[in-house]
Parts: structure tokens; C-alpha cells; sequence
């Protein structure tokens, strides 16, 4: 027999203590599954085109970073994602970017659907000049835009989007108010009235526009930052110039007197 | 002596590494409840929906559920996890909705279905005649059991499915379309119909296929093929073939 040491002893107490203080880590086993979506690609004359292959599709919140492309049905197909919330990028060449925001994947046996998500050709309009001029008006402030624009496909419709703001940098990240504004002749004079709404841009104070080119009216994701909306269907890459003007003050409607 | 007691502090100092480490499956459930009910061919509402058996494909062992004539339904305790919903009743056309995301909780989500009865309209001696490149006459005759008077807004329909392949059919197909009818039972359609040219190009043979079915869309969107399936389609018409000049 032998003589065990008191210090030893005491020495692997100190030990086992250790080890039971020590702080565990707990890992979650999540769900994975497999993700499918579809793109439609629209082209510049905005019909669909029949292939729809080349869109990279980003799963953004994925560790390492999910990538994957389209093949020409526009489908494209995730295996053993985690369940997780992410944000789904689509880039092709030619094409305005959009983006899903916060797609909630849960995963399991059967795949889970992006139903068939749009992407269009960026348009091809220049944007010459732009010019806000006073509109005489009683008692509401009301301007008329004028908008030179270069269209390559003659007599063909097209759509501009405008932005407002009452800041000098203006772009379609960052401003107040947005509107659509179309020529279905085609003609190279886009003009329109804008009637201006006192509240968001009061009497006095300079009004700032910039306009770009767009393919669509409506696709748009939050900017979950800002929480702008981004319209997604303009050609970020043609803005025209920035122009403003101040709010003239109005005569106060007599019923308001 | 020594010597064992060293190794067996260096023993407990190597395990005491603060590297514990443990693996929790979750296991979140969740209740999935809502209403289903039937139509009829005419899409007129039945109100008796017993018997409709609502499945959640996905899950194993396979989750089932069948509705009383009230037609309400509750699934707790599912697995949280992605499945394809799949409502069906003898004699109706079924309905899915594939790949729903159940996350669990203490909540239930809601989901409400309807099915619609099988159309018993029918198309027989289904032919076609060219008019010229972009548009064909579709002849057949119509068996429908409508009341076709003045007033009645409800009309016989059928849809046809277009493939270059000699195997057209409701799951099988390029173009797709539907022609209502407002003849009586037994009697002649004559219709125009528009060919999708980037399908079927001059030259190409087409096929086609017919079936009754309700006027309304009635249907769901099928991932795999990314293509909406129609589930009131009765009975199918023979195949027929013409080529495009």
C-alpha cells in the first residue's frame, strides 16, 4: 500500500473544481433543408426572355457565404441550408439588382419556394437635362418638370422615377418622396406636373429633385436601415443632374382665412 | 508511486480544458389549424365537407388529418420544419400548397383551403384547322351538365395544354389556355386560339390536349416544375396534331 499525499489530494480537488466552475458551451442543432426559387428575366423591350440563365444568387447572412447561378429556367436550387433568417441578392450583368429582405427559412424534409422573382434589363435612357419651373397657381404650390431624354428605342414608351428632398444629397437611397413618371409616345419630352405637399417641404424651403432612367413602376425592397423604400427597376448608373428650386409662398385658401 | 500520481494530475489538467461542449437538438412544435371546403363543378359551395383528408407530406411518420362536416381542422404537436400541405377528397380535383414553413410556437398558423369538385364537362372529336401561322381553330364537342339560358353566368369551360411533344397533358405542357362555351350539351365549339410562336415556331408539329374543367383559375403553383396545376380538370379529350406553316 501507499501512502497518498495530503497535498495531492488536494491538488486534484482543485482540479475536479475547475472543471465543474468551467462555463459550458451549448450548440444548437438547427434545421437544414434545401431552398429552390426562380428568376423571370426581362429584357429591354420589357418581354420575357426564354432563357434565364447567369443570375447569381447571393444567400447573404450565410456562413461561409451561400453563392449559387441560375440555369435557363431561371431556376436555382440551395441544399443544406440552415434555418435562419438571410437575405437573397440577385446580380446579373445588364440587369438591375434585387434584392429579398429577410427571407425566414425554417428547413426540413420539403423544399421551400422564392416564387419566380423578377429581374429587368437596366434601361438605356439618357437623361438629358432636368428643369423645375413655378406653376401660377392659387393655393397650392404646384411646379411643371421638364425632362430632355435620349431614347435609343424610338417611339417606344419608357419610365423615369423622381426623387424629392430638401437635401442637397439627393439620391434614391436617401430622400423624402418618389413618384413614376412615364411618356407612352415615346417622345424625347417627358413633362409633368408635381404638385408639392407643404408639410413634407415647407413654404420657403429649397426643394431638390433627381431623376433616373427605369425599366418598371413598381419592384421595390426595404432598406432595412433607413427603412426607404429602394426601387429596384432604375439604372442607378444614369441619374440626371441634380435640380432645385425654392417653394414659393402660396396664397392661403379663402375657406382657411 | 509519484510517477502514477503526475500522470494522473497531467490526465485531469488535460480534460480540464474549458472545451465542454453539448449538442441540443431543438425540437420546436407547432399547431397548424384553419378551415377547408369543397365546391362543386359549378363552384357553387357545398355546405357538407366531411371527409376531407388533409396530409402534410414531409413528415414521418405521415401527418393526417380528417374533417368533420364543419370542415375545421388542427394539427398540433408538427415538428417544426418545411412541408407540402395537401388537401384532398374523393371525386375532387386536390389542392397543395407546397413547401410551408412551419416554425413552431405557442401560436397556431392559420391556413384555409377549398377543393373543387372534378368538372363532368367532356370534349370529344378534339381537332384543329390552321388559319395561318400565329392562330388555329379548335373544333370538339362539348357534354356539359350547365343550365345555358340568358342569365346564366356560369358557363361550361374547357382548358387546353399545348406541347411540341406527342404526350401533351395537365402536367406536360408549353402553352396552356382556357375556351368557355355557351352552347347547349352535344353541341359544336369553333374557337380561335392564339400559338405562342416562341414555343412554336413555323414548321413545328403541335399537340393538343382538352379537358372540362370550372371557369374560374382553381389550382396551385408546383415548385419542382414551376408551373400552377389545375385541379378542376375533368376527364381528358383525345390528343391531336397539326403543323404550324
Amino acid at each position: 500500500m501507499f501512502k497518498i499525499n495530503n497535498k495531492i489530494i488536494v491538488f486534484i480537488f482543485f482540479i475536479l473544481l475547475l472543471n465543474i466552475a468551467c462555463e459550458k458551451e451549448t450548440e444548437y442543432e438547427v434545421l437544414s433543408g434545401q431552398l429552390i426559387g426562380y428568376v423571370t428575366l426581362f429584357g429591354s423591350d420589357r418581354t420575357r426572355l426564354s432563357d434565364n440563365s447567369g443570375v447569381e444568387v447571393i444567400i447573404e447572412g450565410s456562413n461561409p457565404q451561400i453563392k449559387t447561378s441560375t440555369d435557363e429556367n431561371g431556376q436555382f436550387v440551395i441544399d443544406n441550408l440552415k434555418s435562419g433568417i438571410y437575405n437573397i441578392v440577385f446580380n446579373k450583368d445588364g440587369y438591375c439588382q434585387y434584392k429579398i429582405v429577410s427571407y425566414q427559412f425554417v428547413g426540413g424534409n420539403k423544399p421551400a419556394i422564392i416564387y419566380p422573382t423578377s429581374l429587368y434589363s437596366q434601361s438605356n435612357l439618357q437623361i438629358d437635362s432636368l428643369k423645375i419651373t413655378e406653376l401660377e397657381s392659387q393655393y397650392t404650390v404646384e411646379f411643371i418638370v421638364n425632362a430632355k431624354i435620349s431614347n435609343q428605342n424610338e417611339n417606344s414608351s419608357y419610365y423615369c422615377r423622381y426623387y424629392l428632398s430638401n437635401e442637397p444629397d439627393i439620391s434614391y437611397k436617401n430622400y423624402i418622396s418618389t413618384n413614376i413618371a412615364y411618356n407612352f409616345s415615346g417622345n424625347e419630352d417627358l413633362s409633368f406636373y408635381l404638385q408639392i405637399d407643404t408639410l413634407k417641404f415647407p413654404i420657403g424651403s429649397e426643394l431638390y429633385m433627381i431623376m433616373y432612367p427605369a425599366s418598371e413602376k413598381f419592384q421595390y425592397y426595404i432598406d432595412i436601415n433607413t427603412g426607404n423604400k429602394i426601387y429596384t427597376s432604375i439604372n442607378i448608373n444614369k441619374p440626371s443632374e441634380v435640380t432645385n428650386i425654392t417653394i414659393p409662398e402660396v396664397e392661403a385658401p379663402w375657406w382657411l382665412e | 508511486m509519484k510517477k502514477i500520481f503526475t500522470g494522473l494530475i497531467l490526465l485531469l489538467l488535460l480534460f480540464s480544458g474549458c472545451k465542454k461542449s453539448e449538442l441540443i437538438q431543438l425540437d420546436l412544435k407547432g399547431t397548424l389549424k384553419g378551415k377547408v371546403y369543397t365546391l362543386d363543378e359549378f363552384g357553387y359551395q357545398n355546405s357538407d365537407n366531411e371527409n376531407i383528408v388533409i396530409q402534410l407530406e414531409g413528415s414521418e411518420p405521415l401527418i393526417s388529418f380528417i374533417t368533420n362536416a364543419t370542415g375545421t381542422y388542427e394539427i398540433k404537436d408538427i415538428p417544426s420544419g418545411t412541408y407540402n400541405l395537401i388537401i384532398s377528397k374523393e371525386g375532387y380535383g386536390g389542392y397543395q400548397r407546397q413547401g410551408l414553413q412551419i416554425l413552431g410556437g405557442y401560436e397556431p398558423l392559420y391556413f384555409n383551403g377549398s377543393i373543387i369538385e372534378k368538372s363532368s364537362t367532356t370534349i370529344e372529336n378534339l381537332s384543329l384547322e390552321i388559319i395561318n401561322s400565329n392562330e388555329v381553330y379548335l373544333k370538339g364537342i362539348i357534354n356539359h351538365n350547365y343550365i345555358i339560358d340568358q342569365w346564366s353566368f356560369r358557363t361550361p369551360t374547357i382548358r387546353y395544354f399545348i406541347h411540341n411533344l406527342s404526350n401533351p397533358s395537365d402536367i406536360n405542357y408549353l402553352q396552356t389556355g382556357t375556351i368557355s362555351f355557351n352552347g347547349d350539351s352535344g353541341s359544336q365549339l369553333e374557337t380561335r386560339i392564339y400559338i405562342d410562336k416562341n414555343h412554336f415556331p413555323s414548321g413545328s408539329e403541335i399537340y393538343i390536349i382538352a379537358y372540362g374543367c370550372y371557369g374560374s383559375e382553381y389550382g396551385y403553383y408546383d415548385i419542382l416544375s414551376n408551373q400552377y396545376r389545375y385541379s378542376s380538370l375533368g376527364t381528358e379529350s383525345n390528343i391531336t396534331s397539326i403543323e404550324i406553316p
